[in-house]
């Protein structure tokens, strides 16, 4: 082999050498530069909606807002926070919807902290029945999600409307939640009849209710008189009185008038339940 | 750095003499360093004579362009040693260790063939004929010769070389002996050697004649030289071995007369021959020429020799100091350019020669380093460049992403409350029967008289009740009434003439469908996410992706239009017995006919499409057209309606804040839009829990339009 057959062989073993380090330096580089090439797509991509996003935001948050408050609007929410303060002011915010006032006493029972926290209460009072019971369904049909735990209702100690209660509820919390300020009044059915269950319906004595001091009294009156349509009673004073039938007496009225048999029947509610009360004519 | 000195070995065969000269070069200056001869046991041309003919015949199928590293191994041609074994030389060779330098070797005198021709610049073909016909063939068919043209008295003459050059042969022995490496610069043949080294030396702006007389054992010969300018070559042909030097001069005599030639202003005596006798006699001969030796006044003396040498030997060795001297000097341009050493040798010691296939390959090399490079340097810019644009985007990217936090956090809203409500129904489960059980119990107990409940608690993990009734078999239907009723015990008493039964009963709680409700409320969330993800393309955060900013107009019109539905119903709400009558609707102000007629005025065409975008719930265009137009038109008798409507759209965005604003400047006249501020103000307190401020407006409303439709409104409104 001659001397330039030998540098050229070299040289060509140098060009191999170039050739495939350069291909392969290039092919790496290129492989480098394509990844973060697809990078730079990808995020000039986002950037650009980005962009139009932001163009938009006053827009768009507002649109988040009415989203936000149409989830608030959901049957049912859980709060994103809580604690004594935001409960009792949502309470008092039920009293107003409600369009009631009721007396209660409000303490914190417990509080856990879990995956789903939640915070304890009672409340304890007395109210009208009926403003208690919306009370509760208010509580349990509103869109916070309040649970009741306990309930204890018993009656008034004198006849009323008036029932004494507590309850044990707690508030549920998750941290992305629904601020309890977005959330709006819900309406809620009103299946409940207005009766008063707790009312006792009969009594040993008789109620002390307001009764008109024009109205007589039948245990204080004498009938001096009878005619067909008509009887004449007298009252404690010795004023004579002039009662047709259906005519009100205290706690009930002139129910019938039998002047062959010199009698008068009287329907009285004194005890709960109606009573007939029959005077006759006192024959002289 | 200073350069390092160049050696060069002048070696000169010369008879049965074989003569050294040791020269270095040191930029211009030139030192010897070594004169050295030996006696050879046998002229080389003679000993080789007999052999030559074996030796021919191998190489007579040496392929030039095959010779392997241009060398040739001697050992490969001949198995018969003996003609240069324990040779005197060799021990002169390894003394000077030649590898350390170059070297040039003379050539013989009887293998140059002078021609003379007509033009120095030869052709290839006609350089190719002449030496045909002047060599043997086998010479000229192994390519055995080298030739170069000479002028001499500018008569120019091809000088061919043929045959091996036996000096070189035996070099070439001891190298390969020895494992050297010698490096062959230079084949001279003396008359050019002689001439060079004269031309080189003496003074350029000389106008004297010169001669070189040269009185060596094989070569005799004279130059002459004319104002630095070669003219004659003329050979002395003695018989005697050992010649006397009245021959000498007679022979040269006779040379000059033949070539008319007239004594010469100076005569150089050098060769073997040149003694104080030669000169004398010379000189004696030459009363007009100025004679003596070849001194070489420019030469320098090694230090290490000065001992031992004397200028005599310079001039004996002038021969080998010349080819010495020429070797040292080729780069200079006055030189003679005559070289016969053997094409192969040369291409053999051009380590890096490189041929027309070479320079191919290298150009394609550097082509491929340079776009590589050219490439390389690019894409590692673009990398780079990708790297910072990437570092860049990222950083805008992450910023602009975090201001649009609130946007993407809309994307995943519905999800997390998808998630919530499967909370809410596993935290409903079984729990908040209260409402059931009491409206149960109510109506239970209304209709089956007479009855009624003394207490309801809870008992275990159900609930307890206990009651009174005048009838018994209403006992049995109360505990049918919710799950696991049972009746714990029944006793009768006595209220006045009545006979009660007292009961108590334990139960399990019923179940409340809460199912049924959240159920709706997902449906109604997927139906929005299908109808969004439809016509708008919304996904969730959890996608990486964002709101395609396009979609959102659409998106955001139909949650408006759902919304504003809801809004409606918030202000016309469905009234009930346990929603009270607050929320009643409020009264629109309409500005008068007169004032919106002109439908082509500017102001008016604002108006009706801030009405036409209050109309269609397009709030953010609304609001837009609505604060465009209170800068256009500041002072617009429709300007106050314009108001009223952004503060009612702001009061039921919950911006209670902005609906004051947009009111304020509303209660400093009292015209006929007044009324309806005060009662919008009134339900922007009301709405914003603020009860007493309302009913302050509504009341102020009340007494001062008692007629008005507002006034009448706010009656309503405060439950009159």
């Amino acid at each position: 082999m001659t001397n330039t057959q030998r540098n050229t062989t070299v040289i060509s073993v140098l060009l191999a050498l170039v050739l495939a380090s350069g291909l392969f330096l290039f092919n790496k580089l290129r492989g480098q530069y394509n990844v973060v090439d697809k990078k730079n797509k990808d995020l000039t991509a986002k950037i650009v909606q980005l962009d139009k996003m932001l163009a938009m935001k006053e827009k768009i948050e507002r649109d988040y807002e009415e989203l936000k408050l149409m989830l608030a609007e959901q049957s049912k929410v859980i709060v994103q926070e809580d604690n004594p303060a935001i409960t009792f002011n949502y309470l008092l915010q039920v009293l107003k919807w409600m369009k009631r006032n009721i007396n209660f006493d409000f303490s914190m029972s417990s509080k856990k902290v879990s995956d789903s926290d939640w915070n304890e209460y009672i409340v304890s009072g007395n109210s009208h029945f009926m403003d208690m019971v919306n009370f509760i369904k208010n509580i349990e049909y509103q869109r916070p999600l309040l649970t009741i735990e306990e309930l204890s209702v018993n009656e008034s100690n004198v006849v009323s409307d008036t029932v004494m209660f507590s309850f044990v509820f707690k508030t549920h919390i998750k941290t992305d939640g629904t601020a309890m300020n977005l959330i709006r009044q819900k309406d809620v059915p009103a299946f409940i009849q207005s009766y008063v269950v707790f009312k006792p319906r009969i009594y040993d004595k008789p109620i002390e209710t307001d009764i008109d001091p024009s109205l007589l009294r039948i245990d204080k009156i004498t009938i001096v008189g009878i005619t067909e349509t008509r009887v004449f009673l007298r009252d404690e004073n010795g004023i004579i009185h002039i009662l047709s039938v259906g005519e009100p007496v205290a706690y009930g009225y002139l129910y019938s008038i039998d002047n062959k048999q010199d009698k008068v029947i009287f329907k009285t509610n004194q005890y709960g339940t109606s009573e007939d009360k029959i005077l006759y004519l006192q024959k002289k | 750095m200073a350069k390092q000195k160049r050696l060069a070995f002048g070696i000169l065969e010369d008879g049965l003499v074989l003569k050294l000269a040791n020269l270095s070069r040191d930029g211009n200056q030139m030192t010897l360093h070594a004169l050295e001869q030996v006696e050879l046991n046998q002229s080389l041309h003679l000993a080789s004579s007999d052999k030559t003919s074996e030796i021919d015949s191998k190489l007579n199928g040496w392929d030039l362009d095959k010779a392997p590293s241009g060398e040739i191994n001697l050992n490969d041609i001949t198995d018969d040693e003996s003609i240069y074994q324990g040779q005197p030389y060799e021990a002169l060779f390894r003394t000077y260790s030649l590898e350390r330098g170059v070297i040039a070797i003379s050539t013989h005198e009887e293998q140059i063939i002078k021609l003379p021709i007509a033009n120095p610049t030869l052709s290839n073909k006609q350089k190719l004929k002449l030496v045909k016909e002047s060599i043997p063939k086998i010479e000229f068919k192994r390519g055995k010769w080298q030739t170069s043209v000479v002028s001499i008295n500018e008569q120019p003459e091809l000088w061919i070389h043929h045959g091996s050059n036996k000096l070189m042969d035996i070099l070439e022995k001891t190298s390969v002996s020895d494992k050297l490496k010698y490096y062959y610069q230079l084949a001279d043949a003396n008359d050019t050697a002689l001439a060079n080294l004269f031309l080189q030396t003496n003074p350029p702006e000389s106008t004297d004649t010169s001669m070189v007389l040269y009185l060596g054992n094989e070569y005799l010969r004279a130059l002459v030289f004319d104002c630095n300018k070669w003219t004659f070559s003329l050979p002395i042909r003695v018989t005697q071995h050992i010649p006397d030097i009245e021959i000498i001069y007679s022979k040269l005599s006779l040379a000059m007369d033949e070539s008319h030639i007239p004594d010469p202003n100076n005569l150089y005596l050098c060769g073997d021959f040149c003694n104080d006798d030669s000169l004398t006699y010379l000189s004696s001969q030459l009363p007009n020429t100025k004679v003596g030796k070849w001194k070489l006044s420019t030469l320098n003396i090694d230090p290490e020799i000065t001992d031992t040498w004397n200028e005599t030997q310079t001039a004996k060795f002038i021969l080998a100091i010349a080819l010495a001297w020429k070797a040292l000097t080729m780069d200079q341009p006055a030189f003679l350019k005559t070289n016969f050493l053997p094409p192969y040798i040369i291409e053999g010691q051009k380590v890096f020669k490189i041929a027309w296939h070479g320079y191919l390959t290298l150009a394609l090399l550097f082509i491929s380093a340079l776009s590589f490079t050219y490439g390389l340097q690019k894409l590692r810019r673009d990398v780079k460049n990708a790297n910072d644009k990437n570092a860049m985007l990222q950083k805008e990217h992450e910023e602009k992403k975090k201001a649009a936090e609130t946007m993407l956090s809309m994307a995943n809203a519905i999800d997390i409350q998808t998630a919530n409500i499967e909370v809410i129904k596993t935290l409903l489960t079984n729990k908040n029967p209260w409402t059931e059980i009491l409206t149960k119990l109510n109506s239970s107990f209304q209709s089956h008289p007479i009855s009624w409940l003394k207490n309801l608690r809870k008992d275990g993990t159900g609930f307890k009740v206990t009651g009174v009734t005048t009838h018994r078999p209403n006992i049995v239907v109360f505990s049918n009434l919710f799950p696991k009723g049972a009746i714990v015990k029944v006793f009768h008493r006595k209220i006045r003439s009545f006979t009660v039964w007292e009961f108590e009963i334990n139960y399990e709680y019923p179940d409340v469908n809460w199912y049924e409700m959240m159920e709706k409320d997902v449906e109604q969330l997927r139906k929005y996410q299908e109808e969004k993800t439809e016509k708008t393309g919304l996904v969730t955060l959890q996608d990486e992706k964002v709101i395609p900013a396009e979609s959102t107009k659409d998106k955001a019109l139909g949650l408006i239009t759902k919304k504003t539905e809801q809004l409606k119903q918030a202000v016309i709400p469905k009234t009930s017995d346990t929603v009270v009558t607050q929320r009643a609707v409020i009264d629109i102000p309409y500005p008068p006919k007169n004032l919106i007629a002109e439908t082509d005025n500017p102001m008016v065409k604002a108006y009706i499409a801030i009405i036409t975008a209050f109309n269609q719930k397009s709030d953010w265009q609304m609001i837009d057209l609505g604060v465009k137009f209170n800068n256009n038109y500041p002072n617009s008798p429709l300007g106050g309606y314009v108001r009223w409507y952004l503060a009612y759209r702001a009061m039921h965005n919950k911006q209670y804040d902005k609906a004051d604003i947009w009111l304020e400047p509303l209660f400093k006249n009292k015209d006929s839009i007044y009324p309806y501020v005060l009662l919008l103000a009134g339900k922007i307190r009301y709405d914003n829990g603020d009860i007493e401020r309302a009913e302050f407006f509504w009341r102020q409303l009340v007494q001062d339009y008692p007629q008005h439709q507002t006034g009448k409104t706010a009656r309503k409104l405060m439950g009159y």
